[in-house]
């Protein structure tokens, strides 16, 4: 027997049971709210109340869909790990980059490398003792005489000017 | 009748049924065992032995690796790197799968890459305890390149079985003016393949430069990634901190072009110079040949070539001790530069005849002219004047025979014998004037020597400037005072007789430096051997600093067994003045006195 046949046997018995003045006015609002949500569920069932080939095929569907849910949540957590990892990975690499740079750049600025370059592909040489120390005077220059201000475009000097 | 026939038929018809029914059951018990069986198995497995099972399979998948931290990076004053990091692969054979055949084409294969013989790394793959076999460590690039060109070509018999596992290395990236040598190697040291730096600041400042290693407890996949997302047990690694020296390449650079050009030009069998600020007492340079490259230090055999001469042996310091004698008795006021006194050239002290240098009698000396032509006489004189116990707690002021502090690994303490000690004799006293009969380190004497040069404050020698984390500047060396060990006046009057001495072709002439007043004395010292002194060979240094008023930097120069010329007068005054003059430039200090115009 389905749900549905087995609810309206259920429902033609229990209206022979009772008196007639009772199955037109409820007792209480209560009484009448609780019948009210019990005449609810087998309307419900009605809908569900699949013949059991569909059932389980409907079953079957179900569980497929939650395992196909849980095996892409997988992936993607297996993903966002494998993507974490390369980053990771990135990250070391560039660190060690960074490291390899800084010795690079070590190398580039150590004196050795600048002689080397000074002197073989710039071709300059040591200053050995040619050089000399010049006595530099100290103090505000008043003995320099003021350099003539050079006239600038548009003065009336310079357009008077040949 | 027929009725039996019947029930005859119907009884061998009843028959096999029982038989079917009895098979029946047997499979049914069969089945019903197996089932037990498999059921207790199962029991077994997920109940009884669930806790060593999983722990079993939790530890092929589940370990802790550990996250090496960077090595701080090592600078100079002028932000000039030293010492930094990068990666190097170690190769491993796994030898799991791979059976003596296989082995041996292995071997064959990686030999020639490796550098190695391959009936040698047959037998270690071989004999090797364990599966996973190291055969290189830190293998340079073109090695790499050519291991990974192998596992290519040879893909089903080397990958996964050879593999290469990146470690940090570190390296050195400033040569020396001999581009096979590093720079600073012997201030620096160097640092294994654990990490862990030997020798000078890679062993001092090794808790600092280290870091502390991390680890992680992950589940890892096949390929032995750990999965991160598994929320793992893990503790970071914490970074190293980085160094700045006071050790300024350029002058460091300087200085060891210098060395191997004076070592070459005199001779000499090895020799150190240092530099240092007697403002602060930071060294500024520290270099000495023979010295070796940080970044190969696993070839060597010899492992003395590591040591710091500077700071890990000691050397008797001949007549640069005369600097602190004679400051010494002139702060006590035992004598002042005008004093005079009757060289005979000789002086005996109980029973023995010592003589000066030069065996020369000057006849009426004044103690500016003793110094000036180092007269271990006159030395005598002094030390004698100002007297034993006073000359010793000058001497202990001074920090000879004591360990300075300063910041490198394995610093000596000397050898002098104190009055009172068991070795002392009073002839130590004569002796010691003139540094003989006592060792000191060379980081000890110019140390002593700066006191005098800065006004007379000793002050703690060092090679640290600061400490940064993050780039940032977390902890900063200030400059620490020993103590006062003379008066400005003392300081300045000694100061005033060297540089006269130097001036007035006495006998650091040669240390002159045109421009500049600077003051020097040289050294010439016999050098220690089976408890007497070797005939042949001397110990040739020029101590001073400059300008003479403002002291700018103390340069010591030590060479050991010059053949060209025995005296520190020829030798290692010689590169005094020539390196002095340098670093005056270098450092832009304005000349004092006029310089002669060089002629075309």
């Amino acid at each position: 027997m389905t749900n549905r046949r087995r609810n309206q046997a259920q429902l033609t018995h229990e209206r022979r049971k009772l008196p007639s003045a009772l199955q037109v006015v409820p007792r209480t609002v209560a009484s009448a709210a609780e019948q009210s949500v019990s005449n609810i569920r087998p309307t419900l069932l009605r809908y569900i109340d699949l013949p059991p080939a569909i059932a389980l095929l409907v079953g079957a569907i179900i569980i497929a869909l939650v395992c196909f849910i849980y095996l892409t949540q997988v992936t993607a957590v297996t993903n966002a790990n494998y993507t974490l990892q390369a980053l990771q990975d990135e990250h070391t690499r560039l660190l060690r980059q960074q490291g390899d740079l800084q010795l690079q750049i070590g190398r580039a600025q150590s004196l050795a490398t600048i002689e080397m370059s000074a002197t073989t592909k710039l071709r300059m040489v040591p200053i050995g003792n040619n050089y000399q120390y010049l006595p530099v005077a100290t103090g505000p220059l008043t003995s320099v005489p003021p350099l003539p201000t050079p006239a600038l475009p548009g003065d009336d000097a310079g357009d008077a000017a040949p | 009748m027929a009725q039996n026939t019947l029930n005859q038929k119907a009884r061998q018809a009843s028959r096999p049924r029982r038989v079917e029914a009895r098979r029946l059951w047997v499979v049914l018990s069969l089945f019903i065992a197996f089932s037990v069986y498999n059921g207790y198995t199962v029991f077994s497995l997920q109940i009884l032995q669930f806790s060593s099972l999983s722990a079993k399979a939790e530890s092929r998948i589940k370990w802790k690796d550990t996250i090496p931290p960077k090595r701080g990076l090592i600078y100079d004053t002028r932000g000039q790197l030293l010492a930094g990091n990068t990666t190097a692969e170690d190769v491993y054979v796994d030898k799991t799968r791979s059976d003596e055949a296989e082995l041996t084409r292995i071997a064959n294969l990686l030999a020639p890459p490796l550098k190695q013989d391959a009936g040698e790394l047959f037998t270690r793959l071989k004999e090797a305890p364990g599966t996973n076999i190291k055969v290189a460590s830190r293998i340079d690039d073109a090695s790499t390149a050519a291991i990974r060109d192998l596992i290519k070509n040879n893909a089903s018999l080397l990958t996964y079985v050879v593999t290469l596992d990146p470690q940090p290395l570190r390296q050195y990236p400033a040569a020396g003016p001999d581009p096979s040598l590093g720079l600073a190697a012997s201030v620096l040291g160097f640092t294994d393949h654990e990490n862990q730096g030997h020798y000078g600041v890679e062993e001092f400042y090794n808790s600092k430069l280290a870091g502390e290693a991390g680890w992680i407890l992950a589940e890892h996949d096949a390929y032995g990634r750990p999965l991160v997302l598994q929320q793992p047990e893990m503790q970071p690694a914490k970074d190293g901190s980085d160094i700045v020296l006071t050790i300024d390449s350029a002058l460091q650079y300087m200085v060891e072009k210098e060395l191997a050009a004076s070592i070459k030009e005199f001779k000499a069998q090895s020799g150190f110079i240092i530099v240092q600020d007697p403002s602060t007492g930071g060294i500024l340079a520290m270099a000495n040949l023979p010295t070796f490259d940080p970044n190969k230090f696993s070839s060597y055999t010899d492992y003395s070539i590591f040591k710091n001469p500077m700071v890990n042996d000691v050397i008797e310091p001949g007549s640069t001790m005369k600097i602190l004698t004679y400051s010494s008795s002139l702060d006590a006021g035992a004598i002042t530069p005008q004093t005079t006194f009757y060289s005979n050239g000789y002086v005996v002290r109980y029973g023995t005849t010592i003589w000066n240098a030069t065996r020369t009698a000057y006849g009426q000396e004044s103690m500016l002219y003793g110094l000036g032509r180092s007269d271990n006489i006159a030395s005598i004189f002094a030390a004698e004047q100002l007297g034993e116990t006073d000359f010793y707690n000058y001497i202990k002021q001074f920090g000879v025979g004591q360990r300075t502090g300063v910041d490198l690994a394995g610093e000596v303490s000397g050898l002098i014998s104190w009055p009172g000690d068991d070795g002392y004799t009073p002839i130590n006293l004569d002796t010691n004037s003139f540094g003989q009969g006592l060792a000191a380190t060379p980081i000890q004497m110019i140390t002593a020597v700066s006191a005098v040069a800065n006004g007379g404050i000793l002050l703690k020698p060092h090679v640290l400037k600061e400490v940064q984390q993050d780039g940032k500047t977390v902890e900063t060396f200030q400059t620490q005072q020993v103590r006062r060990v003379l008066k400005p006046e003392t300081a300045s009057t000694l100061a005033d007789m060297l540089a006269y001495g130097v001036e007035n072709k006495l006998v650091a002439r040669l240390a002159q430096v045109p421009g500049y007043h600077v003051s020097v004395k040289t050294g010439t010292a016999q050098l220690a051997a089976d408890g007497g002194y070797s005939a042949a060979g001397s110990f040739a240094s020029a101590m001073g600093w400059g300008p003479t008023g403002d002291a700018k930097f103390t340069l010591y120069i030590g060479l050991m067994n010059p053949q060209t010329s025995q005296w520190g007068e020829n030798t290692a005054s010689v590169v005094w003045g020539r390196l002095a003059k340098q670093i005056l430039m270098y450092m832009k200090v304005q000349p004092t006195v006029p310089i002669p115009t060089p002629t075309p």
